[in-house]
């Protein structure tokens, strides 16, 4: 009866159409994204060798840019009225988490292929580099999981819009913590071998934390 | 309810038992540490001391509660 | 019930009494490091108490979420509190050691990057239940994050360990805290942690206790309407 794909494909598309036509999450994200970029341009002399300073204000930007973004996630069904419908729909809670993680891993992608280029630019340091696209996809994975899960939890709460930071950035440390060691490595010059441990760990968070939230899907999405 | 204060009493006689008899015997020896012990000591104490007082004032307000309700319900006494 | 609480509080003041004397008047005094060594006895089992605490939670988040019982959620709920003050201690002490050994309040080592970073956990999962629309949810939402936090707990040490080795530390004191104990010392340190450790037992039964007797309160109000 239920079938999963066109499911999750379903909540997908229906997230990219509502975007399309809205403009909620994308558009703010990489505006948001580029200021904290540009004021920490200000704020950090980046110096001679600024692949040390740019990975951190990389990933300062794009993890505030991400929180804002898995913020509006549900933030706009709880306005519109639309989070009843969401779960009260026949499919499972599982598919329902997945089709919003994946939902937020476009939206995010797409903010920072916006946004590398941008940091190209202001910081002159190569983005073509494919290890770095690696890194930057399986941290925004990472990203996306808990912080879907997270603004389940926060959407109908009091304070919410402080309350999804609070409970992410602790959570989401070891992926930043690494996410900008392999960044600053790749960005210098650095081979594989000198990132695999690192992308390994944040693969190993992604994977964990994906089995985690579906297992927790009925108590997330439930009641 | 009295069991918390019994034992932030305990604590309080603790701590003056240490500043009385700890400090004299140590200070003569090396020492710069000492502040640095006594400071994780005190702090350690405040602390718990804190929570301890924290716990105190729920449990009267909630000792407050019950009064009221049965102020209010006599009959549920029965 | 109150002879209960009688035994614990006897119990537990003889044992921190015992464990104060033990540090203080007892056990030699490092050579090198003079009085700021014995900061260990506090801070040690401090830490290992704040993780049992995370450990603890996640027991209740697990046990809520499977049996939806009530005293599951209590559980998880005063570990989380008595962990947290736990924690706050121990990073207090924590940085009054580092600045007593190793001259800097703050080095970053992976224990240190660990414990404030559970302290964060333990405060969003009481931010968690204060801030929930009900506290039904507040019970679930925070299980949910009991389970995440005690996962998350691990990992981050192993990044902080892995940043660690590329920003190595800048002044290397000459006791880390790996290093092995004294006999005596090893036996105030484990004097201390059983003190620490039913003071911890005795706030966790007095906190479940008034958090059980708010639940039947509630219940009592809500029937009264």
């Amino acid at each position: 009866m239920k079938i999963k794909r066109p499911s999750i494909l379903a909540i997908v598309t229906k997230d990219v159409l509502v975007e399309i036509r809205s403009k909620e999450v994308v558009t703010p994200v990489i505006v948001f994204s580029s200021l904290v970029i540009v004021l920490c341009d200000f704020v950090f002399d980046p110096g001679v060798d600024s692949s040390h300073v740019a990975s951190g204000v990389l990933w300062v930007a794009l993890t505030f840019g991400g929180i804002l973004g898995f913020g509006r996630l549900f933030g706009m069904e709880r306005e519109n009225g639309t989070f009843t419908g969401l779960v009260l729909a026949p499919v499972g809670r599982e598919i329902l988490l997945c089709g919003k993680i994946i939902s937020g891993f476009l939206f995010i992608t797409l903010v920072e292929i916006v946004m590398l280029p941008v940091f190209s630019l202001l910081f002159d340091l190569p983005i073509f580099l494919p290890w770095l696209w690696v890194i930057v996809l399986v941290t925004t994975a990472g990203f996306s999981i808990i912080g879907t899960i997270f603004s389940i939890i926060t959407v109908h709460g009091r304070a919410r819009e402080v309350m999804l930071p609070i409970l992410f950035f602790p959570v989401a440390i070891p992926v930043i913590i690494c996410a900008v060691q392999a960044t600053q490595i790749v960005l210098s010059g650095g081979s594989w071998n000198q990132v695999d441990h690192l992308i390994g760990l944040i693969v190993a968070f992604d994977v964990v934390f994906l089995g985690l939230g579906i297992s927790m899907a009925g108590f997330l999405l439930g009641e | 309810m009295k069991s918390n204060i019994r034992l932030a009493t305990v604590f309080l006689v603790v701590l003056v038992l240490f500043l009385i008899g700890a400090t004299p015997k140590e200070i003569g020896q090396s020492d710069s540490t000492a502040p640095w012990f006594i400071a994780a000591s005190f702090m350690t104490w405040v602390v718990f001391l804190g929570y301890i007082l924290f716990v105190s004032r729920k449990q009267n307000d909630l000792q407050k509660q019950i009064d009221e309700i049965r102020r209010s319900a006599p009959e549920r006494k029965q | 019930m109150i002879r209960s609480n009688i035994f614990l509080v006897a119990i537990c003041s003889i044992l921190i009494i015992m464990s104060n004397y033990l540090v203080l008047l007892w056990v030699p005094t490092d050579s090198v490091l003079g009085l700021s060594q014995k900061i260990f006895y506090l801070h040690v089992p401090q830490g290992m108490l704040g993780l049992g605490g995370i450990t603890i939670v996640m027991i209740g988040s697990v046990g809520y979420l499977w049996r939806r019982e009530d005293y599951w959620d209590k559980l998880a709920y005063a570990a989380a509190e008595i962990g947290a003050v736990f924690i706050t201690a121990a990073l207090v002490t924590g940085i009054l050691w580092s600045k007593a050994v190793w001259g800097v309040w703050w080095t970053w080592a992976p224990q240190q990057t660990l414990t404030l970073i559970l302290w964060f956990i333990y405060v969003a999962y009481l931010m968690v239940r204060a801030y929930s629309p009900t506290p039904s949810h507040g019970s679930r939402y925070g299980a949910i994050l009991g389970i995440i936090g005690f996962v998350d707990a691990p990992i981050v040490y192993m990044a902080a360990k892995w940043w660690r080795d590329v920003h190595p530390e800048a002044v290397v004191g000459p006791l880390s805290e790996s290093d092995s104990l004294d006999r005596s010392m090893y036996t105030v340190f484990l004097v201390s942690l059983i003190s620490y450790g039913v003071l911890f037992a005795y706030l966790l039964v007095e906190r479940y206790k008034l958090l059980r007797l708010n639940t039947v309160l509630e219940e009592i109000r809500y029937d009264e309407e």
